[in-house]
């Protein structure tokens, strides 16, 4: 995927926040040359074959193949680049040490891109998912708080079908990117993300909320006290007489399982968060279908409780609709039609609710 | 049959002159089908001038009915209110009242014996909720059949209209309970379930009404072709009946939930009769899920077509 050098468009939204002069950094098979705030961009050759050094500008010498890179020679009079993270897909800069700092109103203004200085860990106790599609708007916040969630943490971003810098601010903000070219689908990222996590606690949330860290802590903190699965409690707007068919949908679920008490609360809601061991109970690959999910949580008997409220409603997004119809909906009214199938299928024909000593063959045939 | 030919055409009020004159009345004078307000205070005013007229004080609720009708009420031990149910029912030109007794222990049968029009069907023990209903429906042959329970005096121009709007064509006339219900944050499960029930079937419209409810009203030939077994699961009748095509409408409102006999089964969060409903739907959504595939929607599109149109720039 080249494509064409935009000067101007690269030169007011793809700027570094570093002093250094020059710099490169690889992503997605292209690779920024950066100088003087400037991004130009090339593609990378595959590893196999030789990187034609010949076809770069003389000031920076590049030796790599896809998987890591160094640089081996500026042409730097002024001697800038001061360390380089290798490893991985991204090379990063810092500030070198004895500059002075911008003043706070500069660096407010430039601040498009600005590296988190932190990485996943080795051993994380919670992974943050964030399936996120075209989310540039948000995600560089969204990840900011997740890194605040505990203090060992790796944030997995799974970036499906963006066609803008989605994926490009998640690795300058340090975070583990999935990358996919093609949409996958709504929750299917949970399941992507969470193959790929390590933590002990898996955190989910949306990249299109900007929640506050403090209100993402109680899950984690519940889960890390043992509950296994810890919702959201929000239940939406159910102070009129008929409500969403999604809020609906999703009180009629609880009540099916004989959780009435659960209310509203749903894993199709973020955040939620769960133990390991429940995703595994669960199936990892049911996550894509949060009701399913949830009708196999509580049907083998793991915790499941709402630990937490969090105003979701106010923060999602208003989004295109087909004939006054969220399509979203649609999908999540589906969601929950097969977790109460899977649940009927698993129980009996009424789901294990009496009776009432029905005398049906009196009835007749 | 006997006993109806040997009986004075008074004592019937479907065969009383004030009904049959009614009827002529309103084919000759008025041409269009008129909806059940204007017919209420059309059959109102003509007892009242049948009344001064006659010298005596009529009681019925004669209805321009083009086929049969009949009742089903189904009741266990409820003396109390059985004679005036059944004196209410009597006012209303019904062929055929009949009347599912079962696990009486007082004195509902001789009460009910005392009713000219009624069939009587007696068992001894209890028979569970609804299924004295399917077995009443499998019994008539009329046009309409209205349902209702033993235990809740509903007077007859509330329960005409159920009558009237099957008569006219619906195939299921339910009882519009949606305005008396509380915000979804204070309504129980059971109305949660009637509502997602409707939703699934694609009759949002229909908000909370249910086939559960009583009273409502039936067409013979829902109930002939659909199978009146499927009666003891009210919501899998009603689910059946959309699916089908047929008509099903909420008509007329009529409060149930001030009347309703308060048990120590019904009352309560959590409660048997709300657990056993709740099971009821669990049955419908299952038949729906079976005739219909998982997916609710016509032409639903996959989980990845909805991302793609939702978030793509």
């Amino acid at each position: 995927m080249v494509r064409n050098w935009r000067p101007k468009k690269c030169r007011r939204t793809t700027r570094l926040q570093t002093n250094c002069k020059f710099g490169l950094k690889v992503f997605r098979n292209n690779y920024f040359l950066i100088a003087k705030g400037i991004i130009k961009r090339r593609r990378i050759f595959p590893a196999s074959l030789p990187f034609p050094t010949d076809d770069l500008p003389d000031m920076l010498r590049i030796s790599t193949n896809a998987a890591s890179i160094a640089i081996t020679d500026t042409y730097d009079t002024q001697g800038s680049i001061s360390r380089i993270e290798q490893g991985g897909e991204y090379a990063c800069m810092h500030k070198p040490s004895g500059r002075k700092r911008k003043s706070l109103r500069r660096r407010k203004r430039n601040r498009t891109i600005s590296f988190w200085g932190r990485r996943s860990c080795e051993h994380p106790v919670v992974s943050v998912i964030i399936p996120a599609m075209n989310e540039q708007k948000t995600i560089r916040d969204v990840i900011r708080e997740a890194w605040q969630v505990h203090e060992s943490t790796e944030v997995i971003v799974v970036a499906n079908g963006c066609n803008d810098r989605t994926a490009e601010i998640a690795l300058a903000m340090g975070a583990q990117v999935l990358q996919f070219d093609q949409p996958l689908g709504h929750d299917v990222g949970r399941t992507i993300g969470a193959k790929a996590s390590k933590g002990e606690v898996l955190l989910f949330v949306d990249a299109d909320m900007r929640i506050k860290s403090h209100y993402l802590r109680p899950f984690v903190n519940a889960v890390l006290k043992g509950t296994d699965v810890a919702l959201n409690s929000y239940r939406g707007p159910v102070q009129r007489r008929q409500v969403h068919p999604v809020i609906l949908a999703k009180h009629t679920l609880n009540t099916m399982l004989k959780r009435s008490d659960l209310l509203g609360a749903s894993l199709t809601a973020v955040p939620h968060a769960m133990s390991r061991r429940a995703a595994d109970i669960i199936g990892i690959s049911n996550l894509s279908i949060p009701p399913l999910a949830q009708a196999i949580a509580i049907h083998s008997n793991l915790i499941v409780s709402a630990v937490h409220h969090v105003p979701v409603g106010r923060l999602n997004r208003r989004r295109g609709k087909s004939s006054g119809q969220d399509l979203l909906q649609q999908v999540v009214i589906d969601d929950h039609l097969q977790a109460l199938n899977w649940y009927l299928s698993h129980t009996d024909p009424r789901g294990g609710h009496n009776d009432l000593g029905r005398k049906r063959e009196w009835a007749g045939r | 049959m006997e006993r109806e030919e040997a009986a004075d055409p008074e004592l019937f009020f479907y065969k009383s002159h004030l009904q049959q004159s009614f009827v002529k009345w309103m084919n000759t004078n008025i041409s269009a089908r008129p909806k059940y307000a204007l017919l209420k205070r059309l059959s109102e005013t003509y007892v009242q001038g049948y009344s001064k007229r006659g010298g005596s004080k009529k009681r019925g609720v004669p209805l321009l009915l083009n086929g049969s009708a009949a009742a089903v009420v189904c009741a266990s031990s409820e003396e109390d209110s059985l004679h005036e149910m059944l004196s209410e029912l009597e006012r209303l030109p019904l062929q055929e009242i009949i009347v599912v007794l079962n696990g009486c222990k007082d004195n509902s049968y001789k009460i009910t014996r005392s009713h000219p029009l009624v069939t009587v069907i007696y068992y001894p023990k209890l028979l569970g909720h609804d299924v004295g209903r399917s077995i009443g429906a499998r019994l008539t042959r009329a046009d309409a059949v209205l349902f209702c329970d033993g235990d809740m005096v509903i007077s007859a121009e509330h329960l005409a209209p159920f009558l009237y709007a099957v008569d006219g064509g619906c195939d299921a006339a339910l009882n519009d309970l949606n305005g008396f219900l509380p915000s979804f944050k204070h309504q129980d499960e059971v109305t949660h379930f009637k509502s997602f029930l409707n939703m699934v079937l694609g009759r949002s419209d229909l908000g909370a009404n249910s086939l559960t409810a009583v009273p409502h009203a039936l067409s013979g030939r829902l109930i002939r072709e659909m199978d009146a077994q499927h009666l003891i699961v009210p919501p899998k009748a009603q689910a059946l009946a959309v699916l089908k095509g047929y008509r099903v409408k909420a008509v007329y409102a009529v409060n149930v939930f001030s009347e309703n006999r308060k048990r120590e089964a019904n009352t309560g969060k959590g409660n048997a009769v709300a657990d056993m409903i709740i099971g009821d739907h669990a049955e419908a959504l299952e038949e729906i899920m079976g005739r219909r595939g998982i997916s609710g929607f016509k032409g639903s599109l996959s989980r990845k077509d909805v991302a793609m149109r939702r978030n793509a720039i």
